[in-house]
């Protein structure tokens, strides 16, 4: 384990510049070069931003409109058409963004918690096992899903006989290796001068736990949730696989309902996914906040 | 006596960790053993026919399974780590600006994921179009170049599969890299500017050691997830033209899905599994060793 | 994280796996009841109306049959058949599916033959070409929905510009050497100044290979098995049909990008007047571009676009080989499960199966083929729906003349049907788009099919040169 100090070692052939140091005055070039940079940044983020621009232009199309590789840039035609097609299509259109948000929610919030415990025991509690069980944990993301889907599907539907349930959607990602290998990487970087410190104040392991590593962790927990969220949210094939019955239909499913054999209603089809991704646009920004938190730890010595 | 004091000294631990033990346990030890006997069967819901080792020995005589293994190895190698660096320099980047630009960027690059599939292979087929009209064709005729059919010729095929990864996606390794970037303490950098540490200096001693763990976790889950690609394919070429960009993941869904020899495909999963476990006890090997601050 | 949040969030954690574990589902409250029978049906989107329809079928059935429940599940096309066969394999499979038998699933041992358990007479209503294409190896395994035609259609106003007399085409068909001929003039700078292609059929993304399946059809080769238990695309015929496909390419009668052109690009091609022939087309197509017309005129539609007709037209055969249309049928296939559980004793359950597979298909049922534009399976189908066609008639006219010339498929043992899809999927395919694509020449795909066909089925196979 290497400690990284305060005090950095200077190769005396670097030339320093006092100037760089002070943050004072920059030559030009660096101006001409910063600006270069972002502008390609910027040509590269809205590359990036296209498909859901052209998403939600699509979504103010007509309600027959196909998919149409022909497109305007500022679309011609508005209406709130496939909008209000949407939300008739089915009577259980409601039931479906509801059930997406529960299940999503559910699974976020479980995987928050577990995960982070998880990855706090993997990443800095030393017990029996722990490598062992870490990399038996790993091995679960290592084999290709297609062909344990058979007998996972065999477990959920007749073994435990849950078809048809949130259970069957949620209980098999209640916690991820993922997200426990994610936390298990986060956390490393916590002294564990600090834990043993608070280990000495007598401080039980899950105080320690809620009091020290979590709060540390914000950063790292609010990503895990972001990502858990909407990996859970836009799930297909997994929740079409276990339900059977219209209410119990997440959004996704219900949005590919609206490809027919020779046709799609596109329109749609858009328009419930502009309302479908709002969850997660919402989500997204409320926690973005906690991307970046800087850390001041003043007791830290070298 | 020693069970008890066994308890006092690491209960706490297996509590910590007893969920996913128990997930594992009851949702994936079953099908992966399940999955183990099928690859030594000749796969029927009815009745399966016990093989041996038939299904193993047939992959490595496969030329098909060899031209698959290629194929998936200059994908992962092509992909992984150009586009972790991608993510770990824009992150860079982006983290030097103020608030509301780090907000725009951060939006632009990752929301994207919230985009629909059937949305995102509409725009890629668009972009990859082989007529004059494709996005793609018309940046490079502006080079004088004249139309590719960019997923329909043998030689360029598993490159634009590959570019496509290049181009976008790199929202979620951004937003993981700022959160990281984030947590490192400020007093760090400030005590290395004392000491008159420049900029590369202090990427190389203080953010890269710092970044490690999360560098190791993107190379991993990269690496799983490249050696792994079957979407992508399966929507764009379909492994075409003439398996150019067939992968061992494809070949698992054909078999599996197509023939129903779900054996076979069982032995190409657990094979590619040993693959992907030796590649990333490498990488812990070289990338593990745990940097704290 | 605060106390109070985190004992928050436990405390949901719990209620929702108490929630979600007492079965808060959507099992229905009727299944239940004891005594009937219930008979799972997936299904798809089959049309626009297909809900309606089925609620309609499902009604009387229930009516006529007050012990049997018809249980409904409606799947998405995307990934649908994947649902499908995940459940067979775990030997789930639903009572009826809509799925046409084929081998991979006559081999799972679910499969039931159903004969056996049909109503006395049912079989009498259906037409004998419609049933062919539901059976696997001589044996029937569902009913028939309805009948599909896929053939090619044109622009009129494009082949008229080039003095192609369609009209007289659509009667009395065209060979491949009148048809490379006749199309010619139809590649060149259309009014707008932009390429148009004489001849522009789909390579990518559904069924890459249609325009191959379709030439072989008109070259004699009507399936991949003879009735001698042989392997065909061995035969120097399959070759004279790469032959011709490719030439369509060096000739600048289909663009060079063929192998990535999708159905959705085709269409556009279609509608922006730069392709004056189409494939495939289907007799439904009216309806599609109908209604692309209706949004041109109203200025919603993508500049560029216009306001086309359409004309089918017979697919080109090969001199000396007979004209056929390629056809098939969708309908319903009917399964058992791998343990069975139910009210009533199994042999009871099945033959309440046939019988909700007939209502599904005849009578009533007929309206979604009417709806797709689309010949009838049945007599009573007919007797109810023929008279209320909406197509144009010249199209309705084609339909029916394109209808004669279906073929019934060849009964062919299961096993060797799955070693000629192997020889399909995993040399024919790949290798197709690469001849498409340029990258490999007729004779190269030719050896490559032949080498494997000696590899998987020995002597059984056509002779190469004559």
């Amino acid at each position: 384990m290497r400690k990284v100090s305060g005090k950095l070692e200077i190769n005396s052939n670097v030339h320093v510049d006092p100037q760089l140091v002070f943050k004072e005055r920059k030559k030009p070039s660096f101006y001409i070069g910063r600006t270069l940079i972002y502008i390609i940044l910027i040509i590269w983020a809205l590359f990036t931003f296209f498909p859901l621009y052209w998403m939600f232009i699509s979504s103010f199309k007509d309600a027959n409109a196909s998919a149409s590789l022909q497109f305007d840039i500022i679309p011609r035609e508005f209406t709130l058409d496939s909008y209000t097609y949407f939300f008739q299509f089915n009577e259980e259109v409601w039931r479906w963004l509801f059930n997406s948000l529960f299940i999503s929610s559910v699974i976020t919030l479980s995987n928050v918690l577990f995960a982070a415990m998880a990855g706090y025991a993997f990443a800095k509690l030393r017990f029996p096992g722990r490598n062992t069980i870490f990399w038996v944990l790993m091995c679960a993301i290592m084999i290709p899903g297609q062909v344990t889907l058979i007998p996972l599907y065999v477990l959920i539907i007749n073994v435990f006989n849950m078809s048809d349930t949130y259970a069957a959607i949620i209980l098999p990602s209640i916690v991820t290796v993922f997200n426990v290998f994610l936390m298990k990487q986060y956390l490393t970087t916590i002294p564990s001068t600090l834990i043993d410190a608070a280990r000495i104040d007598a401080c039980s392991e899950f105080g320690i736990f809620r009091k020290i590593i979590l709060p540390l962790a914000k950063p790292g927990l609010a990503v895990m949730a972001i990502f858990t969220f909407v990996g859970q949210w836009n799930d297909f094939f997994w929740p079409f696989l276990v339900t059977q019955s219209n209410e119990m239909r997440t959004i996704q499913v219900g949005l590919a309902s609206f490809k027919f054999a020779d046709s799609t209603q596109f329109g749609p089809m858009m328009a419930g996914s502009i309302i479908a991704s709002i969850p997660m646009i919402v989500l997204f920004f409320s926690l973005q906040k906690y991307f970046l938190q800087g850390i001041t730890i003043g007791a830290l010595k070298g | 006596m020693k069970v008890r004091q066994f308890l006092r000294d690491f209960g706490w631990c297996y509590v910590f960790i007893a969920a996913p033990v128990l997930v594992f346990l009851a949702f994936t030890l079953y099908p992966i053993c399940s999955a183990f006997i099928m690859s030594f069967q000749k796969y029927n819901v009815l009745q399966s026919e016990w093989i041996g080792f038939d299904n193993y020995k047939h992959i490595f005589t496969d030329p098909l399974f060899g031209k698959a293994f290629i194929n998936t190895t200059i994908f992962t190698v092509a992909t992984v780590p150009v586009n972790v660096l991608i993510s770990l320099g824009l992150a860079l980047l982006i983290f030097k600006l103020g608030k509301k630009a780090q907000t725009f960027f951060k939006a632009s690059f990752y929301l994207p994921a919230v985009a629909s599939g059937v949305t995102i292979s509409l725009v890629w087929f668009w972009i990859f179009d082989p007529m004059p009209e494709g996005i793609l064709n018309q940046v490079v005729h502006l080079f004088g170049i004249n139309n590719v059919n960019w997923l329909g010729k043998k030689d360029i095929a598993l490159f634009s599969i590959i570019l496509m990864t290049y181009l976008g996606g790199h929202g979620a390794g951004i937003i993981l890299y700022l959160a990281s970037l984030g947590g490192i303490p400020k007093t760090i950098y400030e005590a290395a500017s004392i000491d008159a540490a420049s900029a590369w200096s202090k990427f190389r001693n203080i953010t890269w050691p710092l970044l490690k763990p999360t560098t190791l976790y993107m190379f991993v889950t990269g690496i799983i997830g490249s050696f792994q690609v079957f979407i992508s394919i399966y929507l764009m070429t379909g492994g075409g033209p003439d398996h150019a960009t067939t992968t061992i993941a494809y070949l698992i869904y054909q078999h599996a899905f197509e023939y129903f020899d779900f054996g076979l495909a069982a032995a190409e999963s657990f094979v590619l599994a040993f693959i992907i476990v030796i590649v990333s006890v490498l990488q812990f090997k070289y990338m593990g060793s745990d940097v704290e601050y | 994280m605060s106390t109070f949040l985190k004992r928050l969030s436990l405390l949901v954690m719990i209620c929702a796996l108490i929630f979600g574990l007492s079965g808060c589902s959507g099992k229905s409250s009727g299944g239940g009841k004891s005594k009937k029978d219930v008979v799972t049906i997936w299904t798809f989107p089959v049309e626009k109306d297909y809900n309606k329809n089925f609620e309609q079928i499902k009604k009387d059935f229930e009516a006529k049959n007050p012990d049997i429940i018809l249980k409904k599940e409606e799947l998405t096309w995307a990934e649908g058949i994947k649902k499908f066969d995940t459940a067979i394999n775990a030997g789930n499979p639903p009572d009826l599916m809509f799925v046409v038998p084929s081998a991979k699933y006559v081999e799972t041992g679910l499969a039931v033959p159903i004969e056996k358990y049909l109503p006395k007479g049912a079989l009498d209503d259906y037409y004998p070409s419609g049933l062919e294409y539901m059976k696997v190896g001589g044996k029937l395994y569902g009913l028939p929905l309805y009948m599909k035609l896929h053939t090619i259609a044109g622009n009129p106003k494009l082949m008229d510009e080039i003095g192609l007399d369609w009209k007289k085409i659509q009667e009395t068909g065209w060979t491949w050497d009148e048809f490379k001929q006749m199309i010619k003039a139809g590649t060149k700078k259309n009014a707008d100044g932009k390429q148009q292609y004489a001849f522009v059929f789909h390579g990518a993304e559904t069924d890459p290979t249609e325009l191959l399946t379709h030439m072989l059809l008109n070259n004699g080769l009507t399936s991949d098995i003879d009735e001698n238990g042989k392997y065909t695309y061995t035969s120097p015929k399959f070759l004279e049909t790469l032959k011709f496909i490719r030439s369509l390419i060096d000739e600048g009668l289909m663009p060079k990008e063929s192998n990535q052109i999708t159905p959705a690009k085709r269409m556009e091609y279609f509608y922006s007047e730069q392709a004056m022939i189409i494939g495939k087309a289907m007799p439904y197509y009216e309806v599609t571009i109908g209604d692309n017309n209706a949004k041109v005129k109203s200025g919603e539609a993508p500049k560029g676009q216009k306001v086309v007709d359409f004309a089918l037209l017979p697919e080109p055969h090969n001199e000396g080989a007979n004209p056929v249309t390629p056809g098939g049928v969708d309908g319903y296939s009917m399964f058992k499960q791998a343990k069975y559980k139910g009210n009533v004793d199994q042999e009871t359950h099945l033959k309440n199966v046939a019988k909700a597979l007939v209502a599904l298909t005849s009578g009533k049922a007929g309206a979604s083929a009417k709806i797709l534009c689309l010949p009838q399976v049945t007599k009573s189908g007919d007797a109810m729906w023929k008279d209320k066609y909406t197509m144009k008639p010249d199209n309705k006219a084609m339909v029916d003349r394109l209808f004669k010339t279906v073929l019934s498929p060849t009964q062919v043992d299961p096993e060797k049907s799955q070693k000629a899809s192997k020889i399909f999927a995993e040399v024919i395919v790949p290798k197709y788009s690469a001849l498409l694509g340029g990258d490999i020449t007729p004779e190269e795909m030719y050896q490559a099919v032949v080498e494997r066909a000696k590899e998987d089925f020995g002597d059984d196979i056509v002779p190469q040169a004559n």
